[in-house]
Order: C-alpha cells, then sequence, then structure tokens
C-alpha cells in the first residue's frame, strides 16, 4: 500500500456532493430550533449531575477528614449482554488524594480551559495502575489481555464541587503489542458531555422521583430512553450510605418495560 | 443571524469549506455513515452556539478537527455502542477502486487514535508535532501511534520522508 492508494481511499469517505447539501439545509432550517431538545436533556443532565454532587457535598460536610477525597467510580463495557438487562454501574468509593499518584494528581492540575482531553499512553495495565496510584484498588478486565473495550472512571472532586473524568481505553492490538490510552479531563473541561460525563447519545432523560430503600435509604431514580437508531435505555439510581455515593443502572433494549422496577428489585438488594 | 458568533451566510459558507473534512474524520472514527452524519452535523451545530469567531483560517480547520474528534469519542464510549462494534462495516461505500475497499477494511482495523493521526498526517498533511499540539497530547504519542498504524499497514512511506516532523 502506497500513500496514494491510501489517500484516495479516504477520498472515497468524502459524502456526495447531493448528501452534502441535503445535510447543510437540514442545519440551516434547524438553526437552533434542533437544539433545543439537547439542551433540554443536557439540563436534565446537569441537574441530576447537580443532584449527586449535592449528596457527595453532604458527605463532605460531615466531616472535615472527607474534604480531600476524590470519589472514584469504574464502568466497563458492559460485554455479553446482547438482551436483557444488566447492571454496570458500581459503588462509589472514595480515596483520599493521598492515594492517587503524584503523577495523577500533577497531571490534573494548572490546565487552561477550555481545554481539550490530555492524553497519555501506556502500555501496560501495570503502567497504568502505577500511574492511578497503587492505593486505588481498580479491577482490571482480564488481566488486561486480550481485551477491546473501554471503561470510564469518574472523579468527583468533593472540595470543589466539580467533576474531573478518566476516560481509559485499552486495546489489544496483537502484532503491535497493547496499548492504553487515559485521557483526564480537568474542571476546565467543557467538551461535549461535561455536565454528567456520561457520554448519552441523543435522547431522552427523565427523572423519575425517589425510591425508598430497605432501611430507608432513598435513591433518586433517573431513566434515559435512546433514539430509534440506539434502542436502549437505562435507569440509574444514585443513592448514599455510610457516606459513599452509589450508582445503580439497569440497562435493557427500548422495546422491553419494567427498566425502573428492574432497578428497584436491584436496589432492593442493597442490605445495609 | 445564527445564535453565534457567525451568521448564517458564514456559517453555509464555513460548512462548504470544511464539511467534507469534518465528515471523513467522523467516519474514519466512527465506521457508520448515519453516525458520521449525526456527528457532523453536531460539531457544526456547536459552531452555530460558538460565541466567539475564529481567529483565522488555521484555528477554524483545528477546531473543527478537535470538536469532531471529541463529538466522535463521547458518541463511541457510550455503552450501546459498544454492543453494536462490527455491525456497521460500510457496506453501502461506493469505492472508486475495489482496492479501496480493501484499504478501509485495514484502516477501519486500527485503534481509534491510529485511525485519526493517519488521517490527519497523510491526508491533511499535518506533521505529527502539528498534530500534538492541535490534540493536545505528547508528540511521541502522536509519532508513536503513526508509526503503529504504518507498521500495521505495512505502510512503504519512509523513503518519501513522511512521518517525519
Amino acid at each position: 500500500m502506497d500513500r496514494h492508494e491510501l489517500n484516495r481511499m479516504f477520498d472515497g469517505l468524502a459524502p456526495g456532493p447531493q448528501r452534502e447539501r441535503e445535510l447543510m439545509k437540514k442545519l440551516l432550517q434547524e438553526d437552533g430550533g434542533r437544539s433545543k431538545p439537547v439542551k433540554n436533556w443536557k439540563q436534565i443532565v446537569a441537574a441530576a449531575a447537580a443532584a449527586a454532587l449535592l449528596v457527595t457535598g453532604a458527605a463532605a460536610a460531615a466531616g472535615p477528614e472527607l474534604l480531600e477525597r476524590l470519589t472514584i467510580q469504574l464502568f466497563f463495557g458492559a460485554n455479553g449482554t446482547d438482551e436483557g438487562y444488566t447492571v454496570s454501574g458500581s459503588p462509589m468509593t472514595k480515596y483520599p488524594l493521598s492515594a492517587f499518584s503524584p503523577e495523577l494528581l500533577a497531571a490534573s492540575e494548572g490546565r487552561e480551559g477550555p481545554c481539550a482531553p490530555v492524553s497519555l499512553i501506556f502500555d501496560t495495565w501495570e503502567e497504568v495502575k502505577t500511574f492511578l496510584g497503587e492505593g486505588i484498588p481498580c479491577v482490571w478486565p482480564g488481566d488486561g489481555e486480550n481485551w477491546n473495550g473501554w471503561f470510564q472512571v469518574i472523579l468527583f472532586h468533593t472540595e470543589y464541587d466539580v467533576l474531573w473524568g478518566i476516560d481509559i481505553i485499552g486495546c489489544d492490538l496483537k502484532e503491535i503489542g497493547a496499548e492504553v490510552e487515559i485521557t483526564i479531563r480537568t474542571e476546565l473541561w467543557r467538551g461535549s458531555g461535561a455536565s454528567g460525563g456520561l457520554g448519552l447519545a441523543e435522547g431522552s432523560l427523565e427523572p423519575l422521583g425517589s425510591y425508598t430503600m430497605p432501611g430507608g435509604t432513598v435513591a433518586e431514580i433517573i431513566q434515559y430512553r435512546g433514539p430509534e437508531e440506539a434502542p436502549y435505555q437505562d435507569c440509574t439510581g444514585y443513592f448514599m450510605r455510610e457516606g459513599i455515593l452509589y450508582k445503580v443502572t439497569a440497562l435493557k433494549t427500548l422495546s422491553t418495560e419494567g427498566t425502573e422496577d428492574q432497578l428497584k428489585e436491584i436496589l432492593d438488594s442493597f442490605r445495609s | 443571524m445564527s445564535r453565534g458568533a457567525c451568521s448564517r451566510e458564514e456559517l453555509a459558507g464555513l460548512y462548504e469549506r470544511r464539511f467534507s473534512m469534518v465528515y471523513q474524520i467522523c467516519l474514519v472514527l466512527m465506521k457508520s455513515i448515519p453516525d458520521a452524519e449525526d456527528a457532523a452535523q453536531t460539531v457544526f451545530r456547536k459552531v452555530m452556539e460558538r460565541t466567539e469567531p475564529f481567529r483565522d483560517p488555521e484555528h477554524e480547520k483545528a477546531w473543527l478537527i478537535v470538536t469532531a474528534r471529541n463529538e466522535c469519542r463521547n458518541q463511541l464510549k457510550h455503552w450501546w455502542r459498544t454492543r453494536r462494534a462490527g455491525e456497521e462495516l460500510l457496506d453501502s461505500l461506493a469505492w472508486e477502486q475495489p482496492r479501496d475497499g480493501e484499504i478501509w477494511e485495514q484502516v477501519a482495523g486500527l485503534p481509534e487514535p491510529q485511525r485519526l493521526v493517519l488521517y490527519l498526517h497523510y491526508y491533511q498533511g499535518y506533521t505529527t508535532g502539528e498534530i500534538s499540539d492541535m490534540l493536545r497530547e505528547n508528540h511521541s504519542t502522536v509519532r508513536s501511534r503513526l508509526v503503529q498504524a504504518r507498521k500495521k499497514l505495512k505502510l512503504k512511506l519512509e523513503e518519501e520522508g513522511y512521518g517525519q516532523t
């Protein structure tokens, strides 16, 4: 393969002139009208994130020892979940800043915003672990072998009530070795989805109200329904227990009913 | 006037100048025509929301590249897309030559960061230094991606001086 062949292939990826005109016409006709639903769900996401942070903030207020803490949550790619439901939520556990490596903390500081994510490349999972901090008990998928997915670490900095995010994208490239990429988004990041780090496709997000779990803990439930081209829905419950913010998400295809009930069953299993 | 810094006419001009590039980036990253169209449209909606004008054409181009990359990444990381991997292989693309389809299959098999660097370097003509500045990534990282992509594709371009900064 030579450069000319490669670029001829890239030429072939360009849209046809007619399709380009159609899309431009559509965009100009929208002229802001289409942005309204996006804005609406973003506001809801922001409200949801604010609610979650409010709960986190309440925990921080419980004692000065909690002020300098980060909350870490791992999302793993939902593998093997073609039908039915699974739970992608994980308990949020707090770790003191001292648990994170100086390198990670240094990389998170001093960014000028709004900024693009800062990306770091690691060759092995061991290097990733070292970078995050030896005290961070991450579960590493398949020991990093033969895995081609992603997971996301979201950090809530409770001192400033802002959201940091770290995306970790792992690839098994076989012939050329493993590559792990970490993207750190600081509090200055204003990229798409920054309000909640949820990475939602356009869809609808609806608060379903409070749900009292066994033992009296109250969870706030939010439902997301994807558009037709992404026919999935998820239902997420946020709750705080013993200073830990939990996020539990039940996932289903869009045509399946009962996600909220399923989530409540899962929430009921969190017994004190 | 649109809501942002550019007028409707300016937006139309920008669209004509840059849509192909934004769309190609989105297609390279998303590997799906409907997804690429959606992502590209979203990028231009964000142009409409901008309150500050672009400083110059290079700033405009770099902003669109970074915004397209971020939009695609944001979409790709959502969990439902992880299930759709491999479902859409751009069968509807009409290639000028059958060989182009074969090359696309090889390029599509590369990790997303390598695909983007490949496109920006060979097609858009950016040096690895310019790419690292634009994407705010380490220069060595960008070079490494390019080397890995080339190795994977067995691109014999060194003799032409490509890959140099």
